[in-house]
């Protein structure tokens, strides 16, 4: 699946704006990871005569209402805010593919029956489901990485289905099958290769859905609680100080369309490489 | 056709009775004693246990669940633990303004969506071509939350241009009709009213669609950038058309699929994410009524409240996919 | 470029911005003025809309707002804790404390006409017998009412209760007639849910669910009005910043959310008045004395030591409050005299020491979603990291809270909780939160004290009110030195308005509502 020659060749068809994007997520991994050492504050250090500084040499995105470096929280935050959305995507991705494949592969009652499940699934609000599991296992970023998962999984294993479907009535499998290869051969090396690298793009793309979820679910109490400096509960607990001290929730905010953002396009950018029928024009 | 409808129509009442009991056993597993909390707080232990007994909490699960389910089928969704009042009429009370808020959202999706998407696909690769697609993305990617309550203090406070709040203004009574002010206003006949109640949806509806017209514009783009790379295009382009006339005449009839299925997808999930933008703006809805009950452990009010938003989307992405044959007939041979 | 190409032709722009600006100035016309003058009209903003209109759920504060102005009580606390009668003219407590005679006053009338008699008064306290929720918690002792006239009447305690006349303020005298018709088969409960059946200073005009509810004055009032307000309009607003906004704009007269952050901008602001009052609210850190870590009083001690309460009050209250001293309210009558919580971090090293403790892990459960409770279990957790203890702080919601303490087994090694009195009797706090009796209830943290058990039950039964004091002083002084919590703070009721409405419109007896009949306009 990862060809180093056509990883090369795919690079080189990449705008100078679409490179930056791909540069720009692997930054804000790196940064997650080697946050908490390059942090210059102790995040967790309540000193509340610091309460919001603004930004200075000291405090680069000045301090929070409880004196706490903003820049420290951010680094300290990065990990969790990222692996919030890996977790839940690594889950649906692969309870998605399976489901999906199985689906695909066995047309009739078991495929109606998995299709009304994935139906099941996307009609149940994810955000009821993020509250009820977030006061039935205690709000925390656990519960709301379980409940997103348990409602993402459908849309993957509809995209997986429909994905092994347009690949297993293409003309090679029909060849492969009269050539009498053995079936499970023919799912694993060619119909799922194949159909998975449509599942890239909106794996990236997902990642910035899930940031934006998860945020959202820490304004209403159910995502990450106090003290963590995950990104979204940095926002809701600024969220008063946004005319006196603008910083504490305009940073992590920032932060988050950013990192958002970049995913995003690096998965449009994805898109394009992998259908070489879209054609590009470079203006 | 016919034989696609109605299979389709019949494996809906099994998916939503498995939404129902799925949640009713999920809200079993939120953490309070219902009898305590419908007592009051303070209440002695004889009367959280008297409360018990009038609940029927004191019967084993199944049979609750049994009861339940033989008052749903004759319409009864229940008395709300929180309320004291049939969760039928509460929902009927915040469940309008919700959709009269959806409903509004979808306009404006659509309102930029589709210019945004021809635009961009026109000038691909251009600098138009970026910063819109950078601006719809920001509107997208920027937390719901911080949106709403930037444009609200921005046009609200500052600029006094629309209101900050509510969905009337204060002490006007509008006849309840539906629910729906917008609605209400237009029905008992006056303008003015039915103008000023627009307003005061306006920022909560575009706080609502940012979301989702970053991704309906970007699906739409794709569609249309498929549309105008394709040979009859151009053909007619060397026939002498512009591109605005290939745009209208050729992109956008092409569109209609991609538009409805995801639309039709969107309506449900905007349906379902409306809290934010009501605890913001102030407005009443299922999102918070939804929220309340499920902090209140208010069982048959969750229950209704997902039966609502699971019903609505499974309609809708019924009707949608019902629709699509019809608009392209190449599709109507489909695989479920 | 060749024209051709261009997406817009110049007619489609000029198109468009016709198209905008009309948009504009159409939203420029909706522009709402302030209160109309001849009407003298009063807008709130609260946060949270009450459950339902029935006063029997009158023990939850966003219902006491709103029933409130729309019936009568027997008795009532005024701004200063007084206890006095509104209703009720009279009333004698029988020597053995089981009866208690009340003469009504003559000439109240219901919003619909009728008169208000005894048989209203025993209609609705047999109704919250009846139902036994809500503020039937206060007033489990009630038996019955007799009757002996149309305004005389007796009401029988099953035993001698010293609080049944104070809880008797949130016993809101119902029109048995008007609700007796609309019973059902809930008592009434759904017809209430948004309807009112008063004879208050104001009646119901509409209420708008969860949105807006309005008020209009009763022109028969038994009472004589000056310059209350002739509408009262409450809007619900849960965002503080909203209230802020609107507070701004002119839409609003009076909020009761700002939050702390905001309130300096408005104290410098001379066209607004930050109003301040004290309450018997008081915010606890429980401990666990019956199992854990915590068993040992060396150890809570410690504990209490730990805690920067001056900063709590100054930073995180931003001053609007005072330190809590001891486990009853200041401002409750009763209270003896204990100095404020002070800081000792090398002391509580010390007691640790002495304790034998190392490495001491603590969880604390708490309600994050308060904002003082989210900064005070970050500077509790802060305080203990330095002393070495590791506190691990737990976001519950609040039954969550209640399920968790309903059973010693489960109960966590320390709770953030505050109290909120439901009137200004020492019972109601000492009694609810220490008596062991509570233990399965939803306040007691695993306290038990047989002495403290025999003082509290002793001073609910004995009417001699300086009997009762001396009784409540002791049980202070036992629970304090048991370091059964940590007494954190007793916060300031605040509201921002404009200089238009003044009063003293706050009663601690009634926390978080206001007293319309008490509110002025210029």
């Amino acid at each position: 699946m990862l060809d180093k020659s056509k990883i090369s060749s795919q690079w080189g068809r990449l705008s100078w704006f679409e490179k930056g994007c791909f540069v720009g997520v692997i930054s804000v991994i790196v940064l997650a990871v080697v946050g908490p050492w390059i942090a210059p504050h102790d995040p967790y250090f309540v000193d509340l005569d610091k309460s919001l500084l603004p930004p200075s040499s000291e405090h680069w995105f000045g301090t929070d209402v409880d004196g706490r470096d903003i820049l420290s929280r951010l680094l300290f935050g990065a990990r969790s805010t990222l692996l919030a959305p890996l977790g839940v995507i690594v889950f649906a991705a692969s309870v998605g593919t399976v489901i999906g494949t199985i689906a695909a592969l066995n047309p009739g009652v078991v495929d109606e029956l998995i299709m009304r499940l994935c139906d099941v699934g996307l009609a149940f609000p994810a955000l009821v489901l993020s509250i009820g599991l977030a006061s039935a296992l205690g709000p925390s970023l656990r519960s709301a990485i379980i409940a997103l998962a348990l409602t993402w999984w459908p849309g993957y294993a509809r995209l997986v289905r429909s994905l092994v479907l347009e690949v297993t009535h293409k003309e090679f499998i029909e060849s492969a099958k009269v050539l009498g290869v053995p079936r499970r051969k023919i799912v694993f090396r060619h119909i799922l290769p194949n159909a998975l690298n449509a599942m890239y793009v909106q794996t990236t793309i997902d990642v910035s859905a899930v940031i934006l979820v998860i945020s959202g679910l820490s304004f209403i109490g159910a995502g990450a609680q106090p003290p963590s400096s995950e990104w979204g509960a940095m926002v809701t607990s600024g969220r008063d100080y946004m005319l006196t001290g603008w910083w504490t929730v305009v940073v992590p905010g920032i932060a988050i369309s950013l990192t958002a953002m970049l995913f995003n396009l690096s998965g449009d950018a994805l898109r394009v490489l992998n259908d070489p029928t879209l054609k590009q024009s470079r203006g | 056709m016919i034989r696609l409808a109605f299979r389709r129509l019949l494996m809906t009442p099994p998916v939503i009775f498995s939404i129902v009991t799925l949640v009713f056993f999920m809200t079993q597993l939120i953490p309070g004693d219902q009898a305590r909390i419908a007592a009051g707080r303070d209440a002695t232990i004889e009367q959280v246990e008297a409360m018990r007994i009038k609940l029927g909490l004191d019967s084993p699960l199944y049979i609750q669940f049994g009861q339940y389910l033989d008052r749903l089928l004759h319409g009864d969704l229940g008395t709300s633990v929180f309320t004291y009042r049939p969760v039928l009429t509460d929902l009927a009370d915040v469940l309008p303004s919700s959709i009269e808020l959806v409903c509004l959202a979808m306009i404006i999706n659509l309102a930029i969506s589709l210019p945004a998407a021809m635009l961009t696909a026109a000038y691909r690769g251009r600098r138009i071509d970026r910063t819109v697609r950078i601006f719809v993305l920001f509107g997208g990617t920027v937390p719901v939350f911080w949106l709403g309550l930037t444009l609200q203090n921005l046009f609200g406070a500052r600029l006094q241009m629309l209101p900050i709040a509510g969905q009337h203004k204060s002490g006007e009574i509008v006849p309840r009709r539906t629910g729906a002010t917008t609605v209400d206003s237009l029905l008992s006949g006056d303008f003015s009213i039915f103008l000023d109640s627009l307003t005061y949806v306006i920022l909560p509806a575009l706080t609502l669609s940012c979301a989702f017209i970053a991704v309906l514009t970007r699906t739409l783009r794709s569609s249309m950038i498929g549309v105008l790379d394709s040979d009859f295009v151009m053909v007619a382009r060397a026939k002498g058309a512009s591109n605005l006339r290939v745009l209208v005449r050729h992109a956008l009839p092409n569109a209609a699929i991609p538009t409805l299925t995801i639309v039709g997808m969107q309506v449900g999930w905007m349906l379902g994410s409306t809290i934010l933008v009501e605890s913001i703006f102030g407005r009443q809805g299922i999102g918070s009524y939804a929220m309340t009950a499920v902090l209140q452990k208010d069982i048959f009010a969750v229950i209704a409240a997902v039966l609502i938003l699971g019903i609505a989307f499974t309609l809708l992405n019924l009707i949608v996919d019902l629709l699509v044959p019809i608009i392209d007939p190449r599709l109507r041979r489909s695989h479920g | 470029m060749h024209t051709r190409n261009l997406l817009l032709k110049s007619k489609h722009i000029r198109a468009l911005a016709i198209l905008s600006s009309c948009v504009v100035a159409l939203s420029l016309i909706s522009i709402s003025t302030s209160a109309n003058a001849a009407t003298k009209q009063l807008v709130i903003a609260d946060s949270e809309p009450p459950q339902t209109f029935d006063p029997v759920r009158a023990n939850n504060s966003t219902v006491d707002l709103v029933v409130q102005p729309l019936y009568d009580v027997l008795v009532d606390f005024d701004a200063k804790n007084k206890l006095g009668g509104r209703l009720a003219t009279s009333w004698k407590v029988s020597p053995d404390g089981l009866e208690i005679s009340m003469s009504l006053r003559s000439g109240v009338e219901f919003h619909d006409g009728k008169t208000l008699t005894s048989a209203d008064v025993k209609y609705s306290l047999d109704r919250i017998k009846k139902l036994n929720v809500g503020v039937a918690a206060s007033l489990a002792t009630y038996a019955s009412t007799k009757i002996v006239d149309d305004t005389k009447l007796i009401i029988n305690l099953t035993q001698p209760t010293a609080t049944f006349v104070s809880a008797l303020s949130r016993a809101y005298i119902l029109n048995s007639r008007l609700v007796g018709a609309n019973e059902g088969t809930d008592s009434g409960q759904a017809w209430l849910g948004n309807r009112a059946a008063g004879s208050g200073p104001y009646t119901l005009t509409s209420y708008t669910t969860n949105q807006e509810a309005t008020f209009a004055k009763n022109t028969n009032y038994w009472r004589n009005f000056t310059n209350q307000a002739d509408k009262v309009i409450i809007r619900y607003i849960p965002q503080g910043a909203t209230q802020r906004d609107l507070l701004k704009s002119g839409e609003i007269d009076l909020a009761m959310k700002i939050s702390t952050a905001d309130l300096n901008g408005f104290k410098a602001d001379s066209k607004f008045v930050v109003q301040d009052a004290d309450t018997i609210v008081q915010l606890y850190i429980h401990m666990n004395t019956m199992k854990g870590p915590l068993k040992d009083p060396k150890v809570r001690q410690a504990i209490s030591l730990a805690y920067d309460y001056a900063s709590h009050v100054k930073n995180i209250m931003g001053g609007n409050g005072a330190i809590a001293q001891g486990p009853l309210p200041k401002a409750i009558a009763c209270h003896v005299y204990i100095p404020d919580g002070v800081q000792n971090l090398s002391r509580a090293k010390t007691l640790l020491r002495q304790a034998n403790v190392k490495n001491l892990k603590l969880t604390m459960i708490y309600l994050s979603v308060i904002e003082e409770h989210a900064r005070g279990g970050l500077l509790l957790q802060s305080a203990l990291k330095s002393i070495g203890v590791d506190l691990q702080l737990v976001t519950v919601t609040y039954p969550e809270y209640v399920s968790q303490i309903s059973k010693p087994s489960t109960t966590p090694d320390m709770g953030m909780i505050s109290a909120f009195p439901a009137y200004p009797d020492a019972d109601a706090v000492l009694r609810i939160v220490y008596d062991s009796k509570n233990l399965s209830g939803g306040n007691n943290f695993a306290y038990s004290n047989p002495a403290v058990d025999t003082l509290v039950r002793n001073a609910a039964a004995i009417s001699d009110s300086s009997k009762r004091c001396s009784l409540y002083r002791d049980a202070q002084r036992l629970i304090v030195k048991d370091y059964a919590s940590l007494f954190l703070s007793n916060p300031k009721f605040i509201t921002v308005r404009n200089t238009t409405v003044t009063g003293d419109y706050y009663r601690a007896a009634h926390h978080n509502t206001l007293d319309f009949f008490s509110m002025m306009l210029k």
